[in-house]
């Protein structure tokens, strides 16, 4: 049951995007057409939960018994590059299909905010592996789900007559408002 | 202090290793061309991004 | 290279000009104290990190550069946390996870890939001084507002010691407070207003510059 919870928190009322602001680069920058946010989105879920594991694991492995925690972060972000580094590498080599269309977001994702949070935020809220792996599902996905409805929205906007010094990301930066307005609307379902 | 040390030693090593790897690994054909849309991202660390403007000056 | 420096303020901010390092500004901008702490902690990070990539721009291989400067960052904001956690307690409870995230803070590798690495030390010392300063100036602007529109006032205490206040004003007529502006749905509106601001700011200038 808590499981079930965290999922719909994680996708509808703590979305990672609008209301932890977390993912905001590439929301800006890689939504200009739906069939990108959904390889962004795939890409980052794919990502997100496979690092979230392997964080888990080193954390609880070696940084707790050598009693060294203060490594976490400069651990953290070096599994998470070679990760990206990896992933990109076996997609190059064994799916070239797979690489056209998502092949561009993976440098990016190194960068982006949400995976190192993720990454910490489960050791820092003291989840269990399972609850782990249903965390970092459940965030990706509620990270995919407004992107791709963002993008959606501004392949419509680009046309739009917008005021000059409106045009492309403070308008943009509206639509979010308004979005975030609607998400957080949800917020007594649970 | 002495597992801190190899502990980033490791890690830093894992990394480079892979990043040489994966940099010295061929793209497939047909994905040369995938930094093209890199104008409108505000990622201005990003790899792609700054192939792409090598490529273009 | 002082004209480059004036420019990081307005015309090259990194949050409203080049729309880098938002994730941070979004969430941090709720109060004046978190934004001081926020930007003072990105130039100092900022700074150290571009002199450090500058001083070892020679001897760097190029292939491998961009996991140097991810480990040079990652060590400096190690560095900065523990400080922090000692000296100043309060700001480091209230940046929270946001501290780690300067490590992918875009404006940190995008400057020492844009910059640092391919210029000397002092320019490279200015650069990040200057963006440092503008990104904390741009956190300044959202969060005053942001303040000042959901609590009717501004409060202000000395980093070191939360029991001192350095100064504290609230305004009159307390019921026109608008709550919604300490909401994520408030961050996203006041951004925008900025960034459209600056937007024209910049606008108007090229303008002038071609009309010259």
């Amino acid at each position: 049951m808590k499981l079930i919870s965290m999922i719909f928190m994680a996708i509808l009322t703590n979305n990672i995007v609008l209301t932890k602001f977390l993912g905001i680069c590439p929301f800006m920058g890689v939504s200009k057409s739906s069939k990108s946010a959904v390889g962004m989105g795939l890409a980052v879920t794919f990502v997100i939960f496979a690092a979230s594991v392997i964080t888990y694991a080193i954390q609880y492995l070696v940084l707790v018994p050598f009693h060294i925690e203060y490594m976490q972060l400069i651990s953290f972000i070096l599994i998470i590059a070679s990760f990206v580094q990896l992933v990109e590498m076996i997609v190059k080599k064994y799916s070239p299909a797979l690489y056209k269309s998502l092949g561009v977001y993976l440098p990016l994702i190194t960068t982006n905010c949400a995976v190192l949070y993720v990454a910490q935020d489960n050791i820092a809220k003291g989840y269990t592996f399972l609850e782990t792996c249903v965390n970092s599902l459940a965030v990706p996905l509620g990270f995919m789900l407004v992107l791709f409805l963002f993008s959606c929205i501004r392949e419509r906007l680009d046309y739009a007559d917008t005021l000059p010094s409106w045009k492309g990301n403070p308008v943009g930066l509206v639509v979010a408002a308004l979005m975030a307005l609607a998400f957080s609307g949800l917020a007594g379902i649970i | 202090m002495l597992a801190a040390v190899l502990l980033f030693v490791f890690l830093a090593c894992v990394f480079g290793i892979s990043f040489y790897f994966n940099s010295k690994t061929p793209v497939p054909e047909g994905c040369e061309k995938l930094s093209e849309d890199c104008k409108g991202c505000s990622m201005h660390g990003c790899p792609n991004r700054i192939k792409g403007e090598e490529e273009n000056a | 290279m002082w004209k480059s420096f004036k420019d990081c303020f307005i015309k090259d901010n990194p949050v409203f000009g080049l729309f880098l390092g938002m994730c941070s500004t979004l969430a941090i901008s709720t109060s004046l104290n978190n934004a001081i702490g926020m930007g003072l902690s990105v130039t100092f990070v900022l700074i150290l990190s571009n002199v450090i990539i500058s001083a070892m721009r020679k001897i760097i291989p190029d292939e491998i550069r961009i996991p140097v400067y991810i480990v040079v960052i990652a060590t400096l904001v190690s560095i900065l946390q523990m400080l922090l956690h000692a000296y100043m307690p309060e700001v480091y409870t209230s940046l929270g996870a946001f501290l780690s995230l300067i490590v992918v803070n875009c404006i940190i590798l995008g400057r020492a890939e844009a910059f640092a690495s391919k210029n000397p030390i002092g320019p490279s010392a200015i650069d990040g001084l200057g963006m440092g300063l503008g990104y904390t100036f741009a956190l300044l602007l959202i969060s005053a507002t942001r303040e000042l529109l959901s609590t009717w006032g501004l409060a202000f205490y000395n980093p070191f010691n939360a029991e001192h206040i350095l100064f504290k004003f609230t305004l009159p007529f307390d019921s026109f407070k608008i709550t919604l502006f300490s909401s994520p749905v408030g961050a996203f509106l006041t951004f925008a207003v900025f960034a459209a601001i600056f937007t024209k700011i910049r606008n108007e200038a090229a303008k002038k510059e071609e009309g010259k």
